[in-house]
């Protein structure tokens, strides 16, 4: 018990450290620009830029202190929930970004959920029916879709869907209603990436000795699959699913922007072109986190549900 | 080399190949200006003096698409040299079993634990959009990859004879890696960076259909896309021959891949 506890510990000292290195990335990355911030600060909305305004902006930016004190403070502001002002807007990043996160949480966990589903439906028949129509149909979904970038396809599906067949909106609001289309490009996406691997890992699972045992005792193909096959691939599928719910918070920027879905993408992307800096910085400071943390935590389910795939010398 | 390699593996080769051959001959042989305006042309339909129409401006698509198609082809070219060549020397270094090689197989494995996209996105709202930004951004994002093959590949080459023998006769470490580990690697690197520079070509028009890259009036085929999404409702066409080069160029990179990764040699 004391041994577990022990390395529960190290696990999350682990993941600390890995944020901590983002955090230091994320800080350094807007620390060391080319060219001076104080300039951009002073210029925000067509200003006059003065020696003035420039000297009150270097203060305002902490720029007169050195790096190591800059990145302190702002670090535990950033602990204290405090992600600083939008340069553009003058408000809270944390509210400008709060306000924005529910639509792509919404739109990112549909997409997650029914990727997943998708995959494992057609990736379990595929494996248990190698060569059949569903398998050779798998094979060109992830050919032709799992390089094909998201944004052209929804380029595509907005002009020939929306606008052709007069399915769906051309400008999406966020709600449930406008859902559909954003979100079936993006399990569309997500299932070219992963209905192979886990129709290998099916293939896998029933080539064991064991599933040869169970056929000739006499299990049906569907039993062999409910409770033999899909549990053995599903944990061999997990790290992927980790990647998957990495991708929820920022993983669909480019179609939210192209279906100008209300969350954070169209919001992130006008951020980085009007130079708004601070909200720039936030949004990657919690995505990178978001995608740390929850990597770390697949990984760990995945250990702690299959030994066989713990690490070397390490894990629980 | 002796082993069959299926059709879609050799179909890929001569669709890139193809690709290459039109993109470098192509604006020679069709020279029209990528940039001239001829504002009695704007979005005219495909016709004989516009095979692929024009676009708001009345510029030519076709000569947009070859000229877009060797900007996308030479930038995905110096982003996968440049992260290559930095990736060979640090995953060398990487592989010492000293405490800077340590740290830095460290440094490498954390970066690659943070998303890319959100890495490369951080990397050109720092340093403001454009093409030469978003380059340093993909190089930024990409050299952990290979540094990270290199390392594994240098690692499992250390005990082997022939450089255990150079070590007993005193052949210095550089030496080493350029005579005995790097032409074994070689072909194995040659192919991931081929294959990456399909992927590349795919997420710089992603960039710059976002208006993050490739800043008008450049031709470049995602930035092409951006601007021709305004008018696909009255000039769909327009669409048609950016998307058609991003899709084929990725198609045959898929094709290729799904070879290769089938005999475990890329990532």
């Amino acid at each position: 018990m004391k041994a577990t506890a022990l390395v529960i510990v190290r696990e999350i000292v682990a993941t600390l450290a890995t944020l901590l290195v983002a955090s230091v990335v994320v800080f350094g990355l807007f620390a060391i620009l080319p060219g001076d911030p104080a300039v951009l600060l002073a210029n925000r909305g067509g200003n006059m830029v003065t020696p003035e305004s420039i000297a009150a902006a270097r203060r305002e930016l902490g720029l007169d202190r050195p790096l190591p004190v800059r990145y302190a403070g702002w670090l535990v502001g950033v602990l204290r929930g405090d992600l600083s002002r939008s340069w553009a807007s003058g408000a809270p990043v944390r509210d400008l970004l709060g306000q924005r996160i529910g639509p792509t949480l919404l739109l990112g966990s549909t997409i997650l959920l029914s990727g997943a589903l998708l995959s494992i439906l057609l990736g379990g028949l595929a494996g248990l029916h190698p060569n059949s129509v569903i398998d050779r149909a798998t094979r060109v979904l992830s050919v032709a879709g799992s390089g094909f970038p998201a944004f052209l396809l929804c380029l595509l599906t907005l002009r020939f869907v929306v606008l052709g067949l007069g399915r769906g909106q051309v400008i999406a609001d966020g709600t449930v209603h406008t859902l559909g289309l954003p979100a079936a490009v993006g399990a569309l996406s997500l299932t070219a990436f992963w209905v192979r691997p886990f129709r290998a890992l099916v293939r896998d699972a029933l080539a064991t000795d064991w599933a040869l045992a169970c056929r000739a005792r006499g299990a049906t193909n569907r039993r062999l699959l409910f409770d033999h096959a899909l549990p053995n691939a599903l944990l061999g599928f997990l790290p992927l699913l980790g990647l998957g719910l990495a991708g929820v918070l920022a993983g669909s920027i480019v179609i939210e922007y192209v279906f100008s879905w209300p969350g954070l993408g169209p919001f992130i992307i006008d951020s980085i072109k009007r130079r708004d800096l601070p909200v720039v910085q936030g949004f990657a400071l919690i995505s990178t986190a978001f995608f740390v943390i929850s990597t770390q935590l697949t990984n760990r389910v995945s250990w702690y549900l299959d030994p066989n795939r713990r690490p070397p010398g390490g894990g629980a | 080399m002796a082993q069959t390699r299926p059709l879609g593996f050799w179909a890929g080769v001569v669709i890139l190949a193809l690709a290459v051959v039109i993109l470098a001959v192509g604006p020679i042989l069709y020279d029209v200006s990528p940039t001239e305006q001829d504002l009695f042309a704007t979005l005219q339909p495909p016709s004989a003096a516009h095979p692929l129409g024009a676009d708001q401006y009345g510029r030519d698509v076709l000569a947009r698409v070859l000229h877009g198609g060797r900007v996308s082809f030479l930038a995905a070219l110096a982003i996968v040299t440049v992260s290559l060549a930095v990736g060979c020397v640090a995953g060398w270094l990487a592989a010492h079993q000293s405490l800077p090689g340590a740290l830095l197989s460290r440094g490498i494995d954390t970066l690659l634990s943070l998303p890319g996209l959100i890495v490369a996105l951080a990397v050109v709202g720092a340093l403001g959009v454009g093409l030469g930004n978003l380059l340093i951004a993909f190089v930024l994002v990409g050299w952990p990859w290979y540094a990270r093959i290199v390392r594994g590949l240098v690692i499992e080459r250390r005990t082997m004879p022939d450089i255990l023998a150079a070590r007993a006769f005193g052949v210095g470490d550089i030496a080493i890696f350029r005579g005995h580990i790097l032409p074994h690697t070689l072909r194995t690197l040659a192919i991931i960076a081929a294959l990456d520079l399909g992927y590349v070509i795919a997420g710089l028009s992603g960039f710059s259909y976002l208006g993050l890259g490739a800043q008008p009036p450049a031709a470049e085929w995602g930035a092409m896309l951006d601007d021709a999404q305004t008018y696909f409702v009255v000039a769909p066409w327009l669409l048609l021959g950016p998307a058609a080069g991003i899709a084929v160029t990725v198609l045959a990179t898929t094709l290729i891949a799904e070879q290769v990764h089938g005999q475990g040699i890329a990532r």
